[in-house]
């Protein structure tokens, strides 16, 4: 009997302790309206391009984001108006296996003008049943300092080659090497914000595809403490810093890179480069690429106030930035593997 | 200008005081209460002249000064849970009488009126709770660990954050507007554990006081509360202890004489175990995975808080205050691979993380005449938090007679030290006047953050890296000079008038301030009073946290040229009444406007940027409004309070460039409309005692994404975005029932105690937050709402022997 009654007690206790945790409550707030989202990030010497897309209720179970049909987007430039941005539908676009972007919901508007360093570009958009958005630079940057001065192969490469079904010849190859990149800060005394890419480049037939991961522990280039991370394009973990650690000096890190590298057929002509590339951003862009990678960390999201990813965009939301480019090449000792 | 006009009303005041002195033959009674057994001095105890209906109250150091007129004096000393004392004599001339009050032991027989002198509806003071120790250690808490600012939370206008922190929101201030004192010396972390525990031991405490509006000319360098808390100086007769063994931590008090009478001691120690339970953990995992490596690591905290005492003469004490108190985290690991003749590697992992604070006080008290009592002290306070990591790795190449060493180390340093001298004066010329004065001066050091990097390669090419970056350290003085006079005119009004004037100096910059205090009370009956209040606040130092819980991370950092000091201008007024014997009632209304308020820029962070910490923050205004209820019994078998609260508190951070919210006024995180505390305890016998605390609050706000867009698309990757109001959305109700059961047993010299306690204990589901859920209805995906609570049903024990 005592037994019994311990037992009872033993899972009454259980039960009530695991029923805690969490449970699905109705939401009585306001429902808000959806807002014109414009994302656009000026490159020095390259055509203005934006995104334009809407916001939806949370609750929303379809989450259409498409900007209505007859938005209108314009262009300034040091408070001069400049132009209409056309809208435009890039071939790659919303498709599987594109180089570019994965929502089909995005329109795309550009202009041909090419910022220059020092300029301000502001972007202004509207459409019937939405509030007016507009946002502005802060001035364009001037490019960094971006060497590579040292490549050096951690193991022997490895390469397989097999046959598909339909008779065609694939390769792999698989590279580990450690690149010295050094970095130069352009201005010093005064705080710089820069993001860090690798990516590989072809030159000749673009009958091969690569992947590229970059893991490291680096304080300055982690942000200031020491994060592994992958350095890929499908990941929001974009590596920016500052020139804290470094400042008006060049810093030299080291990026352990490890590359994949496939195709079929292989061409002749073929010849992969590696590419690093820094990029001098703006402080809105800075603010935005710090933000966001930000958003979404589970530790942060459960013991801290949420992170209010970056917007300049007035009345609307999204980010309107600027980026000036460095690339250091380096073209990789590939030999055409024989089949 | 303004500083000479400052100057000119500080004389004004000085002769006034001087005139005063010289105006009446009176003759003065003056000296120490104090508790009968342990001779250690009681604080607030009430001193009147039944005959003539004056009375005064003792002082933080059981110092009292009672001047009357000549002729017979029926003297009555009373102190709660101490039985009253009548001292008849006639008074020709200047007297030394110091009481020694004995406790009740049956409680529920002898009933002590007017027993607490500074927050009954007699005094001038209004936004004053004091809470005993005693009422402090029978709270049921999380765990069972006894917490002086949990049990505070519980008072009407005090608002606690998160569910479980220590943090303290009062009258809707910010958690670093709260002056939190430790035998007169600031303590800037209060927190173990990311506040789920604060940093006072309250064995070693003697007595609480929470001002929360209408503060006393003698306090200043905070907006929203002041939190006096004494330290125990330990009993002069004899030596007693005390030992805890709870789940958490375990806690040791010695106390006695050093000197029988004339020396005394109390030493208390705390400390948390759960990095030593870790420890047999880690061996097994070791055991299991050989690659783990020699592996430490663990959680701990500790307090040390020691007092001596010192009695030199009948006019002389001198005491000596001592806290320390860490949390540390800490991770080693060595690994090491040897084969054969071919190769070694070797790698050594540290991680170091501790911060704390020291706080040291060497306080003299000199009763310089009948009506002046002196309390001179230097005292030293510092927090320091240091994150060291380092990773060390080598390898050895027997084959190629090759070597690679790799070192890596990097540190993370903040702080903030203080040293203060400081002065003040009791001074009671004729009956009707309480005149209180003096000043401090504080030298400041802020260490806002500092980074180092030392980075020593041999792979690939030799390469190294040595730099020091982060916020300047910065040095800076504060000054204070006070007057306050506590005074009684006629049989209804009594006024507390005081001034506060404060100086700052940090980079070249003068800052400066003159506060003044008033407080009025108007005896409607002998048991019933109306008071009104009014305070001007000033704060140098700010506190930069990115989170709602306490992080080790968050900066102390002073005003600079481009901060401002913020500033509080707070009205109170309201209604106090005693029912006779059984329970003190009191309702007060504030309303509290402050400015250059602080908060962290969007996106901004302590941490990884080279721009000056006050470069990433804006300066805001706020507001507070409301309504406070309390039905607070001190005394008898059944104690405890119920508090009411219906508050308001708003931000608003709209100057260019430094707009949070896009300008809008938004709640403030712990803006709650309704909060309701129910406390009470009830000793059944000498072998057992139950209490129960019951909260009710209307829930948090939240920031909730109302709108999702989709960021910049770049790669494969669209980052989907939530659009954020700042605290735009009201968690449910939080309600939760704790209890509490001691079962004491008493042994020939010794007492032991078991507590059984239980937070939760209709394991109500709290909220902590919400957040959006998916899942498959019809085959189709819906989006639902949900809630988190931490803390469900928490039973807890604790064993405690006395001797």
């Amino acid at each position: 009997m005592k037994n019994s009654i311990l037992y009872i007690t033993v899972v009454a206790f259980a039960t009530l302790l695991l029923a805690s945790c969490e449970k699905e409550i109705e939401f009585k707030g306001e429902q808000t309206d959806p807002k014109l989202v414009v994302n656009c990030v000026c490159t020095v010497g390259e055509p203005v391009v934006a995104q334009l897309s809407k916001s939806y209720f949370f609750l929303d179970p379809d989450g259409n984001t498409e900007a209505p049909d007859a938005t209108k987007v314009q262009l300034y430039v040091n408070d001069n108006y400049v132009g209409e941005m056309i809208r435009f539908e890039d071939s790659l676009w919303g498709k599987a296996g594109g180089d570019v972007l994965r929502s089909p919901q995005i329109k795309l508007f550009r202009n041909d003008y090419c910022p220059k360093t020092g300029d301000r570009i502001k972007i202004t958009a509207s459409a019937s049943g939405y509030d007016a958005v507009e946002a502005c630079t802060s001035p364009m940057p001037e490019p960094a300092g971006c060497v590579i001065s040292d490549f050096v192969l951690t193991g022997e490469p490895t390469f397989e080659s097999w046959y598909d079904d339909d008779g065609c010849q694939s390769f792999h190859y698989i590279y580990k090497a450690d690149v010295m990149l050094d970095v130069s800060d352009p201005n010093p005394g005064q705080t710089d914000y820069f993001v860090l890419n690798v990516a590989v480049e072809w030159q000749g037939e673009h009958q091969w595809n690569a992947n590229v991961w970059a893991e490291y522990s680096d304080p300055v280039f982690g942000n200031g403490g020491p994060v592994l991370g992958e350095l890929s394009e499908n990941s929001n973990r974009n590596h920016s810093f500052t020139d804290l650690l470094f400042d008006g000096k060049t810093y030299k890190v080291k990026v352990p890179v490890n590359l994949n590298l496939y195709g079929y057929s292989a061409s002749d002509s073929v010849s992969p480069v590696l590419s690093m590339r820094v990029e001098h951003l703006t402080k809105e862009y800075y603010n935005y690429l710090t933000t966001v990678s930000l958003q979404g960390d589970e530790v942060v999201g459960a013991f801290a106030e949420p992170v209010h990813v970056f917007s300049n965009v007035q009345d609307g939301y999204g980010i309107v930035g600027g980026t000036n480019v460095s690339k250091a090449e380096y073209l990789l000792p590939l030999e055409k593997p024989q089949p | 200008m303004r500083f000479y006009s400052t100057c000119r009303v500080f004389i004004l005041l000085g002769l006034f005081f001087v005139s005063l002195a010289v105006s009446a033959q009176r003759r003065t009674i003056s000296g120490y209460v104090m508790d009968a057994e342990s001779k250690e001095t009681l604080i607030g105890a009430t001193v009147v002249d039944e005959r003539s209906g004056k009375g005064c109250v003792s002082n933080s150091y059981g110092f009292y000064t009672l001047t009357l007129n000549p002729g017979d004096v029926n003297l009555q000393v009373s102190y709660v849970g101490y039985s009253q004392q009548q001292h008849s004599f006639t008074l020709t001339s200047d007297t030394t009488l110091s009481v020694s009050l004995s406790t009740n032991i049956q409680l529920n027989e002898v009933v002590v009126e007017a027993s607490r002198g500074t927050v009954s509806a007699r005094s001038s003071q209004m936004s004053v709770v004091e809470l005993p120790v005693q009422q402090i250690k029978s709270i049921p808490t999380l765990f069972g660990e006894a917490d002086v600012l949990k049990a505070i939370q519980l008072l009407p206008g005090v608002q606690n954050g998160s569910e479980g922190s220590a943090g303290m929101y009062v009258r809707g201030g910010g958690p670093d507007e709260n002056l939190l004192l430790l035998d007169g010396v600031p303590v800037y972390n209060v927190n173990h554990m990311l506040g789920f525990f604060s940093v006072f031991n309250p064995d070693a405490l003697k007595n609480v006081t929470l001002y929360k509006g209408s503060f006393p000319a003698r306090f200043g360098g905070r907006l929203s509360s002041v939190v006096d808390i004494r330290m125990k100086e330990g009993d002069m007769r004899k030596y007693h202890g005390n030992v805890s063994i709870g789940l958490i931590s375990s806690k040791l008090n010695l106390e006695g004489p050093v000197i029988k009478d004339k020396l005394s001691f109390n030493v208390s120690f705390r400390r948390s175990y759960s990095d030593l339970l870790m420890k047999p953990a880690l061996w097994i995992a070791r055991m299991q995975d050989p690659e783990v490596g020699r592996l430490k690591a663990g959680y701990y905290f500790y307090d040390l808080n020691a007092k001596i005492n010192w009695k030199i003469s009948d006019k002389d004490r001198l005491y000596l205050s001592f806290y320390s108190g860490d949390d540390g985290i800490y991770f080693n690991r060595k690994f090491k691979e040897k084969s054969n003749s071919h190769y070694e590697s070797s790698s050594t992992e540290k991680l170091r993380w501790r911060w704390g604070n020291k706080v040291t006080a060497l306080r003299w008290n000199r009763v310089l005449s009948q009506k002046l009592f002196m309390d001179a002290s230097a005292n030293y306070t510092q927090y320091r938090h240091n994150l060291g990591m380092s990773m060390i790795e080598s390898y050895k190449d027997f084959q190629d007679n090759t070597a690679l060493n790799n070192e890596f180390s990097m540190a993370y340093r903040s702080g903030i030290h203080d040293l203060t001298g400081k002065v003040d004066f009791d001074y009671m010329p004729v009956p009707n006047h309480e005149i209180r004065f003096g000043g401090n001066y504080t030298y400041h050091r802020f260490r806002p953050d500092v980074q180092s990097l030392k980075i020593t390669s041999d792979n690939l090419q030799n390469h190294s890296f040595d730099t020091v970056a982060g916020s300047p350290s910065v040095s800076a003085h504060e000054t204070a000079l006070y007057a306050e006079d506590n005074m009684t005119l006629g049989e209804i009004f009594q006024v507390n008038a005081g001034l506060h004037y404060s100086t700052f100096t940090v980079e070249n910059r003068f800052y400066h301030s003159l506060q003044p205090r008033l407080s009025l009370s108007a005896m409607l009956a002998s048991n019933m009073s109306i008071k009104a209040g009014y305070a001007y606040m000033n704060q140098y130092v700010h506190l930069l946290s990115n989170s709602s819980l306490s992080l080790p991370t968050d900066l102390w950092v002073p005003v600079t040229a481009k901060i401002e000091p913020m500033k509080a201008h707070q009205v109170s007024l309201g209604c106090f009444y005693e029912i006779p014997e059984w329970l003190d009632v009191s309702v007060e209304g504030y309303y509290k406007a402050m400015d250059n308020l602080l908060e962290y820029k969007d996106g901004a962070s302590f941490f990884g940027s080279s721009e000056h910490w006050d470069e990433k923050v804006c300066m805001g205004k706020g507001k507070a409004y409301g309504v406070e209820l309390l039905l607070q019994r001190s005394f008898g078998r059944t104690t405890g309070w119920i508090g009411y609260t219906w508050a308001h508190a708003k931000r608003k951070f709209d100057r260019e460039g430094q707009t949070i919210n896009e300008g809008k006024e938004f709640p403030a995180k712990y803006d709650r409309r309704h909060d309701v505390s129910i406390t009470v305890q009830h000793k059944f016998s000498e072998r057992f005692d139950l209490s129960g605390t019951w909260v009710f609050s209307t829930g948090n706000c939240g920031t909730l994404g109302l709108q999702y867009y989709e960021g910049l698309a770049g790669g494969n990757y669209t980052p989907t975005i939530a659009a954020l109001e700042r605290n735009n959305y009201r968690l449910g109700n939080y309600h939760r029932l704790d209890l509490s059961m001691n079962f004491h047993r008493k042994y020939k010299h010794a007492t032991g105690t078991w507590n059984v306690s239980v937070y939760n204990t209709y394991n109500h589901n709290n909220p902590f937050l919400v957040f959006v859920d998916y899942y498959d209805k019809d085959g189709k995906e819906t989006k639902v709402l949900k809630q988190a609570s931490i803390f469900p049903i928490i039973p807890s024990v604790s064993y405690s022997y006395k001797f």
